[in-house]
């Protein structure tokens, strides 16, 4: 199993944006654009298929689970998605590789010493 | 505009990806204020369009993204369709062979139940062509006549008649107009008789006739007249005002020689509710039309 998880990473942006979206709350596809837009501050944009083709392929893998419709809502076309354990998983490993990635670069931007060329003697 | 494009973009995509998301795309176009965004969403259906059609060909048909239930706010699953089940080919012609099996099964079952409803038989005007029935035959004969083959019509016609329908079976004949009933009249032998005067009258001694149906009283204003028809015996006779009762000999369903008469004859007509409504005395000096009272 996690070996196969591991075929997935790194995760695409739109991939785990969606993931990080729907790790709060359960969200249609409409919220879970305005989350992305709100978590980047408006710097990532995702569109509608884009969207529905990661939902899509999320769904396929059992990572994010579809809730149907919801009485209530103001437009009833709207179907809510939720993020799965196996999505919850995920998410964690491929943040857990990230951090890795950040503290990696971290520590090599710390200790790395810019190097001044000297000027060749003739 | 813009929506009826984004709306066909949508229609272009996959079977599965469109049943399953074009509803929500189309909803966050609704729901997108703005004609710059509107045209970026344009522009990523496209996008997803050409996307979907090229390098997602695992899901073209694709039933899993089809979501199998729907849950209700509550948590109770809701009712759901089998649209996107299709069963195999080997059930369905499984499912066809025992169709067909019942259906043939109850069919022959049918034949052997108490009703018996297919051997039911309707004996009005059911008469075997070479069958010679006299004219005067009684109205119980003719209407406990049983329908046969003509083969077994050939030996029936020589024995007594059994009444084989049921009596809760048995079906008033319907009345068959005149010009209809000589299409089907059947006659095997004819005889001559002759009237007072001697003119020869052919007439017809195998009749699908219904003596009941002409029995009555008629009476006429003008002249006033009163004609009544009953069954004496097993022949038909008719009697005007006072005059004797003389027997009646048909020459066909609806038209009768008076016997021992100058050439009159009884001409029935209006039939229905299984009786004659109208007849006409044709006498050689005049001519009476009489209602039914």
């Amino acid at each position: 199993m996690e070996d196969d998880l591991h075929s997935f990473f790194p995760l695409s942006p739109a991939t785990l944006h969606i993931l990080l979206s729907l790790a709060g709350q359960d969200l249609h596809g409409y919220g879970i654009m305005q989350e992305i837009a709100r978590q980047s501050e408006g710097k990532y944009k995702l569109g509608p298929g884009t969207l529905y083709d990661n939902l899509q392929k999320m769904i396929q893998r059992e990572w994010v689970e579809e809730l149907g419709r919801r009485a209530g809502d103001d437009d009833p076309r709207r179907r809510y998605y939720r993020l799965s354990l196996a999505g919850r998983g995920v998410l964690e490993a491929e943040i857990a590789r990230l951090a890795e990635v950040v503290r990696e670069a971290r520590s090599r931007l710390q200790f790395a010493r810019p190097s001044i060329a000297k000027p060749r003697r003739a | 505009m813009l929506r009826s494009l984004y709306r066909c973009a949508l229609r272009l995509h996959p079977p599965a990806f469109r049943k399953r998301f074009a509803d929500e795309m189309l909803s966050i176009l609704d729901h997108t204020k703005g004609r710059r965004p509107r045209y970026r969403l344009l522009m990523d259906a496209v996008l997803s369009l050409l996307r979907q059609w090229t390098i997602r060909s695992e899901f073209w048909n694709d039933v899993s993204t089809v979501p199998s239930r729907q849950v209700a706010p509550d948590g109770l699953p809701s009712f759901s369709s089998l649209d996107p089940f299709r069963p195999r080919a080997s059930a369905v012609v499984h499912g066809v062979v025992l169709t067909t099996t019942l259906f043939l099964l109850t069919c022959f079952a049918i034949r052997y139940s108490w009703i018996n409803v297919l051997h039911v038989h309707i004996p009005a005007f059911e008469f075997e062509s070479s069958t010679s029935i006299h004219p005067s035959a009684s109205p119980s004969e003719l209407r406990g006549m049983p329908a046969l083959a003509p083969a077994k019509n050939a030996a029936s016609a020589t024995s007594p008649q059994v009444d084989t329908t049921s009596a809760h079976l048995y079906v008033e004949p319907l009345p068959v107009e005149a010009e209809d009933t000589a299409g089907v009249t059947t006659r095997s032998t004819s005889k001559i008789i002759s009237s007072s005067k001697g003119t020869p009258v052919t007439v017809l001694t195998t009749l699908q006739i219904r003596l009941q149906s002409y029995t009555g009283t008629y009476t006429s204003t003008s002249p006033r007249v009163a004609i009544s028809v009953w069954i004496r015996g097993d022949r038909l006779v008719v009697e005007v005002d006072d005059e004797p009762a003389r027997p009646l000999s048909p020459l066909s369903s609806t038209t009768f020689v008076v016997e021992g008469s100058n050439d009159c004859e009884l001409q029935f007509a209006s039939e229905s509710d299984g009786k004659f409504h109208r007849l006409r005395l044709s006498e050689p000096a005049r001519q009476i039309t009489a209602q039914r009272q």
